[in-house]
């Protein structure tokens, strides 16, 4: 009998597919552990990371669960089985019939809704608009049912399919109202105003919005990565021993070749897993650098705002003291002179002229002041939290390694001189 | 004979995989180039945007202030001519001329009366000040959309700098004269140091 490499080929091509499958999990799961979580206020254009609550103003209800919520999605199967006879013919031309059971679960009618949401956090919301994204809601809604139950007709279609066995399983996943989510993306900008958005972007790699954690989200790709890395390893040498096994039965030592497509099996990770890394650490150096610049163009914003609120302040408060001067001198001649009739007009006017309020002026001031300080802490963390994060990598072993060839080097946190440690006294005696 | 057909088709299907390939990337990294530069030159249009607006919004605010003093200036002189022109005709009780010039005096001083309560009126609150914290409100958010048209910039380029240096285009960026963008960043370092509000 020939030597057939038929199962050899299945498996090494299934290991192929297995080992794109594993790049991209090590891929997103590097990113995900590489990746801060932002504040809604420190939101930048670019990818983001952010945790919070789902929230909106006009909430939706879902379908099955009748859950209020932000997202829901929901899906009816209907239960067939059916018995098919086959006719076999052994070695020796005896023909016999057989039967064999086969049954499964097709959908019959699905849906769902999404609308606008917001994103809450403890420093404020941010507009998330999930077209496009991959959402993970909760599971709020899970029944098998039999045609006597009244959601078998009230919810789902009428009629059934062939060989239907009247059992329907109603299925229901929602983002509920309130509920903690986690979300990868890309900030744009929005249109209406000058805030950022969360939207669908074909530069992301991922655009992911769960209900679950971000360790259960890491969790679910470091099992994708064992199962693949796996199947990697075992499916070429299983292909090649099944061929082998087919020529008839061997002794346990004439498997061991098999070894040798164990071997190709691990420089093929080898060689994706010094490709991805080295991807990963790249991204992760250009990202502290925008992080850096991020911290740049909020000093600017400072730098070119400030002054221009501090001359409008000075100005709003030179005017107030003209104009109440002015005022002051109206009042005081009003109640000094006896001019018949207008005397009291002039007086009305005194009085009625509204307080002038140089004071909002100030208080806007004061606002910008403490919101671009916090603007600039929030740039100032994220970058020291990429830092954090890309000299954890470059000091791993043997992933250390490859950040020298990347170009990703250690570098120190931003940290205050020690005189700004120290608590400010405020003094507002001049 | 066949064995060298088989080795130069071979040869062949490797060249133009690899020649796909590097079209493919030549054209990726030709459109993230082209795109760091609209972004570019969206900041621009934010600085433009800046520097035609503000010192528009600075001359209509001067205006609102000097129209509120002078209109205020007006009802003092009116009143100060009447003062003057009434002491006169008390003094010379009987004097036409000295009456007909209280009356006009007086129909002066209504007259920027009128114009103080319209101003009073059209401005509940306030007057200069309204467009003062118009102004502030306005210069916040011009340099929030600076901003952001920045980290769009960084955006785009660091989006085009991580296509250019991650496999497999790392391989083909440089001989294609594709060379690293830069980052916003600050020139003056001056720039970086906090701002002392001092009145």
């Amino acid at each position: 009998m020939a030597i057939t490499w038929l199962y050899s080929g299945l498996g090494t091509a299934f290991a192929l597919v297995a080992l794109y499958f594993w790049v991209r999990a090590l891929r997103l799961r590097r990113l995900l552990q590489d990746l801060p979580t932002s504040k809604t206020r420190g939101v930048f254009i670019g990818l983001v990371e952010l945790k919070g609550t789902a929230e909106i103003e006009a909430p939706l209800t879902s379908y099955l669960a009748e859950t209020v919520c932000v997202q829901y999605s929901w899906n009816v199967s209907e239960h067939w089985q059916r018995i098919v006879t086959y006719t076999e013919t052994d070695k020796d031309g005896n023909t016999t019939t057989k039967t064999r059971i086969e049954s499964g679960w097709i959908s019959v009618a699905s849906g769902g809704d999404a609308s606008l949401f917001y994103l809450q956090d403890d420093t404020g919301t941010i507009l998330i608009r999930p077209n496009g994204a991959n959402i993970e809601g909760a599971s709020v809604f899970s029944q098998n049912v039999t045609m006597l139950s009244p959601l078998y007709y009230g919810k789902g279609p009428g009629g059934s399919i062939p060989d239907s066995t009247g059992q329907r399983m109603f299925t229901e996943t929602a983002i509920p109202l309130h509920a903690p989510i986690f979300i990868i993306g890309r900030a744009r900008q929005r249109e209406d105003i000058v805030a950022p958005e969360i939207a669908a972007s074909p530069d992301a790699p991922l655009y992911l919005i769960s209900t679950r954690t971000e360790e259960q989200v890491a969790n679910g790709h470091g099992w994708i990565i064992w199962l693949t890395g796996f199947l990697i390893l075992s499916l070429p040498g299983g292909g090649w021993a099944i061929d082998r096994n087919q020529q008839g039965t061997m002794l346990p030592a004439d498997y061991l070749p098999a070894g040798w497509f164990m071997l190709g099996s691990l420089d093929m990770i080898l060689l994706a897993w010094l490709y991805q890394v080295f991807n990963s650490m790249t991204e992760l150096r250009n990202r502290v650098r925008q992080a850096e610049s991020l911290v740049d163009i909020e000093l600017k914003r400072r730098n070119d705002l400030i002054p221009e609120l501090v001359r409008v302040v000075e100005a709003a408060r030179a005017h107030e003291a003209d104009v109440n001067l002015e005022l002051a001198h109206l009042r005081a001649e009003a109640s000094a002179e006896q001019l018949s009739g207008i005397t009291g007009d002039v007086r009305a006017i005194a009085e009625a002229y509204p307080n002038l309020k140089a004071n909002e002026i100030f208080l806007k001031l004061q606002q910008e002041l403490a919101d671009t300080e916090q603007r600039i802490a929030m740039a100032r963390d994220y970058r020291n939290d990429t830092v954090t994060y890309a000299n954890t990598r470059t000091e791993r072993f043997p992933e250390g390694l490859i950040a020298w060839l990347a170009g990703l080097k250690q570098k120190s946190l931003l940290v205050t001189d020690g005189i700004e440690r120290a608590a400010v006294k405020v003094n507002l005696a001049d | 004979m066949g064995g060298v057909l088989i080795g130069l088709l071979a040869a062949a299907g490797c060249f133009a995989v690899i020649a796909l390939m590097a079209i493919s990337i030549y054209n990726n990294l030709v459109s993230r180039r082209n795109e760091y530069k609209n972004s570019f030159a969206k900041v621009d249009v934010q600085l433009k945007r800046r520097y035609d607006l503000i010192p528009n919004l600075v001359e209509s605010v001067k205006g609102a202030m000097a129209h509120e003093r002078q209109t205020l200036d007006a009802v003092i002189q009116a009143r100060n001519t009447a003062f003057a022109v009434s002491q006169k005709a008390a003094d010379n009780p009987g004097d036409p001329d000295a009456m007909k010039k209280v009356g006009e005096a007086e129909a002066v001083l209504r007259g920027s009366m009128g114009r103080m309560f319209a101003l009073a009126e059209a401005y509940p609150d306030l007057k200069a000040n309204q467009n003062m914290l118009q102004l502030q409100g306005e210069l916040g958010e011009t340099e929030n959309r600076i901003a952001m048209a920045r980290q769009d910039f960084n955006d785009k380029v660091t989006l085009y700098n991580t296509s250019r240096e991650t496999f497999p285009a790392i391989a083909f960026a440089g001989m294609m004269g594709f060379t690293t963008a830069s980052l916003f960043e600050i020139d003056n370092p001056e720039e970086r140091q906090n701002v002392r509000v001092k009145f």
